[in-house]
């Protein structure tokens, strides 16, 4: 494996890292706003 | 039909007005919620370590200012020596242009070339056909890059566009263009968030729906294949001819792709004037291209996708959005008349939706690019404008907190409450943002001080800027007002932060 083929998978890993980060962020902020919404419309005791 | 069912029938016209204002919210809260999946279904998977040979084409007019640094940063690319060439075509330029190129042809040999058209002004598709005519004459190039003069290219972002060509089907990759200017100011860091929602949000969404809408204009890579498929020629006969070539390469059953960690800085217009400008350029070239592919929307049996519902859906909701607008207003002023009870429901529904939708876009851009999101918070936070804001805030706060509003009020032979007069207010407001926001840009035009041009546009909203161009392209367009091509000023400002 010469240096550009090794370069060329720690980018692409790292790029796929980033995608995974913003899918699980997506989840977090789902989550976030799930309790935001729930808040405002469960009757309040 | 008697008048109770006349005003039956009235109040659900008006209903279906206010629920057509919700349809650019829905579609665009879909968007958001389809980035996630690209982080499992992305291209990376068909990506290989692919170095084809690329020449670069720039059209530059007049772009004496940039086109030094945007050279250097494309002759600092990490990539295989040798296996890329600049072509920066001189349409016709009277500044400096031809003296800095000649300037880096001595310092780069071999690798920067300098095309001259004698005649220019035509149009960035003409410059870009004169260079590209040159490219294709000879087989060396394998794929070919299509860019802005002032844009500046991170050393991997070639590299990180090439890996997509690898898998043949794909004919064109795109890259994520970031405002870069360096002094920023407000405009500059509301164009900078916009971006972060029309490009890393919306382009991710629509890899995952295998269909883009527009390949960046500042950053387009091509496989020579693809472009040869299109008759080696670029649109000339509108004013978007990225959409254009975007369009043309799915029609010919090539997919494209964007990748949102390949990375390019360009310099946005710093004024409304300037952006008004370019984008009433964009929304015009968007029209003319909806009305020349009228064939494909929403007819999957002629192209899978860019005749895809869903698709359609994304397009129209975005080029139709003031209308939607405009509809929600008179839906709401009709149903407070005709039917007060559905006037609540309405206009809950509406604020509602968009208020959640706002929320969750504000928080999400924080995760798809954070330091941009962290840059522009102020921006994003009063993306929609004050006076919206405040109408959203009133929403969701306990309604006796404003008992001091039920104070009568008589407007010539009219008698009302304080508070009916801010709820009719509120509802004229989504419509009339829009003038607001034209008259924000036409009174900076005559000279306003910008300061005060930074306070009003606080007040009325980046948005309503937007959707305002919009409108004036539908009339520009209605009117066949001539096709100028008014090209966006240059100053270097855009720097790659360190």
């Amino acid at each position: 494996m010469n240096r550009f083929e090794k370069d060329f998978r720690k980018l692409l890993a790292q790029d796929q890292r980033a995608e995974t980060r913003i899918f699980r962020g997506e989840i977090i902020v789902l989550v976030i706003f799930a309790i935001i919404v729930l808040a405002h419309f469960l009757p309040k005791s | 039909m008697t008048l109770s069912d006349l005003i039956d029938v009235l109040a659900f016209i008006c209903l279906v007005f206010v629920f057509a204002g919700i349809i650019p919210v829905i579609s665009s809260f879909t968007q958001y919620l389809l980035i996630g999946l690209h982080g499992i279904t992305n291209h990376y998977s068909e990506c290989k370590d692919y170095t084809p040979k690329v020449s670069i084409v720039i059209p530059a007019w007049d772009e004496g200012d940039v086109i030094g640094a945007s050279i250097d940063s494309l002759m600092s690319l990490a990539y295989p020596e040798g296996a890329w060439r600049i072509y920066v075509v001189d349409d016709a330029s009277t500044d400096q242009t031809p003296d800095v190129l000649r300037k880096k042809m001595l310092e780069y040999p071999g690798s920067v070339f300098h095309l001259r058209r004698e005649v220019g002004g035509q149009g960035k598709a003409h410059a870009l056909n004169h260079g590209l005519s040159t490219i294709l004459a000879d087989d060396w190039a394998e794929a070919i890059l299509i860019m802005d003069a002032d844009v500046l290219f991170e050393p991997l972002t070639l590299r990180r566009m090439t890996r997509h060509l690898a898998d043949k089907s794909i004919g064109a990759v795109t890259a994520y263009v970031k405002e870069g200017s360096e002094p920023g100011n407000l405009v500059t860091r509301f164009v900078a968030y916009e971006y972060i929602a029309a490009q890393a949000a919306a382009r991710r969404a629509q890899n995952v729906i295998g269909v883009l809408a527009c390949l960046a204009g500042g950053a387009q890579l091509h496989s020579r294949t693809n472009l040869v498929e299109m008759g080696g020629l670029i649109d000339t006969t509108s004013l978007a001819e990225d959409t254009f070539t975007t369009f043309k390469t799915q029609l010919n059953g090539r997919r494209v792709m964007f990748d949102g960690n390949a990375v390019v800085w360009a310099e946005e217009p710093d004024t409304l004037e300037g952006l008004w400008k370019q984008r009433l350029r964009w929304a015009r070239g968007n029209i003319q291209l909806t009305v020349a592919f009228r064939h494909v929307w929403f007819r999957p049996h002629k192209n899978k996708r860019l005749g895809s519902a869903a698709f359609g859906i994304l397009w129209f909701s975005i080029l139709l959005m003031p209308l939607f607008m405009i509809a929600a207003s008179i839906g709401l002023l009709g149903l407070h008349w005709l039917r007060p009870n559905w006037e609540i429901a309405g206009f809950a529904t509406l604020w509602g939706t968009a208020s959640a939708v706002y929320v969750f876009e504000r928080l999400f851009s924080y995760v798809i690019d954070p330091t941009t999101a962290a840059r522009t918070w102020l921006e994003g936070f009063l993306f929609p404008g004050l006076i919206s804001l405040v109408v959203a805030a009133v929403f969701f706060l306990p309604q006796n907190w404003f008992e001091f509003l039920d104070v009568p009020v008589s407007i010539g032979s009219m008698h009302s409450t304080w508070r009916e007069v801010a709820s009719l207010m509120s509802y004229a407001w989504i419509s009339l943002c829009m003038v607001a926001a034209w008259g924000v840009y036409a009174l900076e035009k005559r000279g306003l001080w910008p300061w005060l041009r930074n306070m009003l546009l606080i007040v009325v909203g980046y948005g309503p800027v937007l959707t305002a161009i919009s409108i004036a392209a539908m009339v520009a367009e209605w009117k066949k007002t001539d096709l100028r091509w008014d090209k966006t000023l240059k100053t270097g400002r855009a720097r790659i932060p360190t």
